[in-house]
């Protein structure tokens, strides 16, 4: 896959601070590529280098094959992005906001443009009231609405589930997985993320502005020497009990049993329908969370 | 891309004009009017004589040159520091950003936003109290009620711009808006303590105090030219403070 975001050793210094040291990530087109840390770990500095509002200290950065400090203006034209504290001017309304930043994003009409992208989460409802009047999730809504306009070939997400409904946080998760599935990328930073846990293809976890690990999910588990087996059951709590019994160290999400620290899945199976159960391994399933406080643990 | 954004500048959500249209209807009102007809006297090296002159060439006679710029330039730099200080606060900036729009298209649209914003309403004042000075003048002979308006309203522009440019540096040095504020106000306060009284002694022409000395009324080619170098060196100055303002906002951080 072709890179969209390139970021070599990038440094970032504000004043005594060290936001980033070294920072290198790659994302691939059509990758649904999420950037953890912690507070503080440097994630909103390396997206706004990347979409070209902050100039790195040192370091080579390239989005679509263009310096984004230098060229910023034109790649707009194809990368959408929202930050976590999102401010449109307090007497817009949405509708005049999203139709003012389509003309900018150069859409072929605005209008329809504009309430496009504001249907999906609902901002068409408070269309014409004025920003200083939003809810903090109304807010938050209409910074994501701001980001797929145009339908971009990339877009960048930052926190963008904090203040969200349920509701809003399934449309976001919705468009998402039919971006990917169209090949185009998605960057999500966040140091909570749940919705995306089972959708994200590549990772990146960064501490103190350092990249900790970072690749493609796989590469990452197996990195971190993450096992697990993922079987499917129809007797989850049986199985669980014949698996505890044999040490192996299990978690149960209804009728999935992920194995921790094993590779051999045929192995369990056979264990388990030997004993009379139906068994079937799945696909991996990815526990985030896990790895996360792995690799922030770990150093 | 320009005048899309300087539309967006001008017309989205804005009441400022209504505010400063009242400000300077206010401030234009507080001039003295004269009732009746006076007699002048005109001196110059080759010729005297004396002109009676109607009430529409008198209105801003008395229109103290220090009161409507001590009573402006608070307005106008709290205007253009809020201004830059707020709407192109980072946050918002940032928000803009997020577009193919370019820095300096931003700025720029900003910059004369804030001008247009000042000037709309200043001469839609002017053409609404000048007749209203003289309202017998107005109706049979409207323009001599306007006389020499353009050179007036260019020599009103000079005085925003100088007051703007101040404010634009100020704004983008000092993150701070009350810092921000205070910086200008203090510098020309500390300019006419310091005697260098270029800044408000030239503006508006018109309105010197002294009337006998002045051409009462009309800006003559000589006075207005005058007022002009006069006040070249603080347009330079703010000139200048505009392109720092512009390459410190160009190449900072937009945190």
């Amino acid at each position: 896959m072709k890179d969209v975001i390139l970021v070599e050793n990038v440094w970032k210094i504000f004043g005594r601070t060290v936001a980033l040291r070294n920072v290198s990530i790659k994302v691939s087109k059509g990758s649904v590529f999420l950037l953890m840390g912690p507070n503080g770990s440097g994630k909103s500095t390396l997206l706004k280098i990347i979409t070209g509002l902050i100039k790195p200290n040192r370091g080579h950065v390239e989005i679509f094959g263009t310096n984004p400090w230098k060229e910023r203006h034109k790649i707009f034209a194809y990368v959408g992005a929202m930050f976590e504290d999102h401010a449109p001017p307090d007497w817009a309304s949405g509708k005049a906001y999203l139709e003012y930043k389509s003309m900018l994003k150069k859409a072929e009409n605005p209008e329809k443009e504009a309430l496009a992208v504001a249907k999906p989460f609902g901002v068409d409802t408070f269309w014409k009231h004025p920003f200083y009047t939003y809810s903090s999730g109304m807010k938050r809504k209409l910074a994501l609405a701001d980001a797929f306009i145009n339908d971009p070939d990339l877009v960048i997400l930052d926190d963008p589930t904090v203040a969200l409904d349920k509701e809003a946080r399934l449309a976001l998760q919705e468009i998402v997985v039919n971006r990917a599935k169209q090949n185009k990328t998605c960057v999500i930073a966040s140091h909570i993320i749940t919705e995306f846990e089972h959708h994200a293809t590549h990772l990146a976890f960064l501490n103190l502005g350092q990249t900790i690990i970072t690749g493609k999910v796989e590469e990452v588990m197996d990195k971190m020497g993450i096992r697990q087996v993922t079987i499917k059951t129809n007797k989850p709590r049986k199985a669980a009990a014949i698996l505890m019994k044999k040490g192996y160290a299990i978690k149960v999400y209804g009728n999935t049993i992920i194995v921790e620290g094993s590779e051999d899945a045929n192995e369990i199976v056979k264990l388990l329908e030997n004993l009379g159960i139906k068994a079937k391994t799945e696909e991996p399933q990815v526990n985030l969370w896990e790895m996360y406080t792995k690799a922030l643990t770990s150093g | 891309m320009f005048l899309k954004v300087l539309k967006w500048e001008l017309l989205a959500g804005k009441r400022f004009y209504l505010a400063f249209l009242l400000y300077f209807l206010i401030l234009f009102s507080l001039g003295k009017y004269i009732q009746d007809i006076q007699n002048v006297e005109w001196k110059t090296p080759d010729d005297y004589y004396i002109q009676s002159l109607t009430p529409g060439s008198m209105i801003d006679i008395y229109w103290k040159a220090s009161d409507v710029w001590w009573f402006s330039f608070p307005v106008v730099i709290a205007y253009a520091v809020f201004t830059f200080s707020y709407e192109l606060d980072k946050k918002i900036l940032r928000t803009y950003l997020l577009s193919c729009v370019k820095k300096r298209t931003l700025f720029l649209a900003k910059l004369l936003s804030i001008q247009l914003g000042l000037f709309i309403p200043l001469i839609i004042s002017l053409l609404i109290v000048y007749p209203l000075g003289d309202p017998i003048l107005f109706g049979s002979n409207p323009l001599e009620v306007y006389v020499n308006l353009p050179r007036r309203l260019l020599l009103f522009v000079s005085m925003l711009y100088i007051m703007i440019g101040i404010s634009a540096f100020s704004s983008i040095v000092f993150k701070n808006p009350l810092y921000a504020f205070a910086a200008p106000i203090a510098v020309v306060y500390t300019l006419n303590i310091a005697g260098l009284r270029v800044v408000s002694e030239y503006v508006p022409p018109q309105c010197y105090p002294v009337i006998s000395l002045g051409s009462i009324g009309l800006v003559t080619s000589e006075r207005f030219f005058s007022s002009l170098s006069m006040a070249l060196p603080a347009v330079i100055a703010s000139t200048i403070a505009l392109i720092i303002a512009y390459i410190i906002f160009i190449r900072r951080d937009v945190v």
